[in-house]
């Protein structure tokens, strides 16, 4: 499979995102310069959403360079040779998701089997990530990401 | 790996590896001699597991199908070793 325009509602794109843990969200910053984070996220829509701070580098870029490039490596099922290469635009919501969206990160992220079992594991510093979030400024926000291109790359060059 | 390819921003799967201090990777893009690059290396499913390196620099050419990143910012962070320090 080549380029294609992208289509949500296509299986192997929606098993693909489905497998991928993280996004990795490639942006342009206000000057011009390249920035890259790895995010969780979820699908709600036809749309990508992610959760950050408000002041976070990924939101001021987007707020200005609204156009983002993203790799997904579709771990869950084992993949290793093949990555999907998604290009869009991103809009900055400076609230909470969706009940929905944010139902689907927990059920992603820290009520699936090995996620809980992480949570537990790492119980005695659940303080320590409240005092780091409590810490990041400007409130909460999301990212709202609408894919309109794809494309599978080898994994490795 | 990331860089701006046309004032849009442009990521493709690289091949990294770290020779001491030099950060280095193969990759299947356009020239990037004497282009600003970020070459972000991630791991970790779960938010107590989550860590990586960013390495923001300026590629320049091998010869040999490899770049190095001359680093100009080097950022690293691991969840899991989060520690409460006052300051």
């Amino acid at each position: 499979m080549g380029a294609f325009a992208f289509d949500a509602s296509d299986a192997w794109v929606r098993d693909f995102l489905d497998a991928s843990t993280v996004v990795e969200l490639a942006t342009v910053s206000p000057y011009g310069r390249p920035f890259v984070t790895p995010l969780w996220f979820v699908t709600d829509d036809g749309a990508l959403y992610v959760t950050t701070a408000a002041t976070s580098r990924a939101a001021r870029n987007v707020a200005t360079h609204p156009a983002v490039a993203m790799l997904l490596h579709g771990d869950r099922d084992g993949r290793r040779d093949r990555v999907l290469l998604l290009r869009g635009s991103a809009t900055v919501h400076h609230a909470f998701p969706s009940w929905r969206v944010l139902a689907k990160l927990a059920l992603k992220y820290h009520l699936s089997p090995r996620g809980a079992l992480s949570e537990l594991q790492h119980a005695a510093q659940w303080p320590l990530r409240l005092l780091y979030y409590a810490d990041a400024r400007g409130g909460p926000a999301h990212l709202r990401i609408v894919p309109t291109a794809g494309e599978i790359i080898p994994a490795l060059p | 790996m990331t860089f701006v390819d046309d004032s849009e921003p442009a990521i493709v799967a690289v091949r990294a590896r770290r020779d001491g201090e030099r950060w280095r990777f193969a990759a299947a893009a356009p020239a990037l001699d004497d282009r600003e690059v970020v070459l972000l290396l991630d791991d970790g499913d779960w938010w107590f597991e989550l860590r990586g390196v960013s390495v923001r620099g300026v590629a320049r050419h091998d010869g040999d199908g490899w770049y190095t990143v001359e680093p100009r910012r080097v950022l690293a962070w691991s969840y899991g070793s989060l520690r409460l320090r006052r300051v």
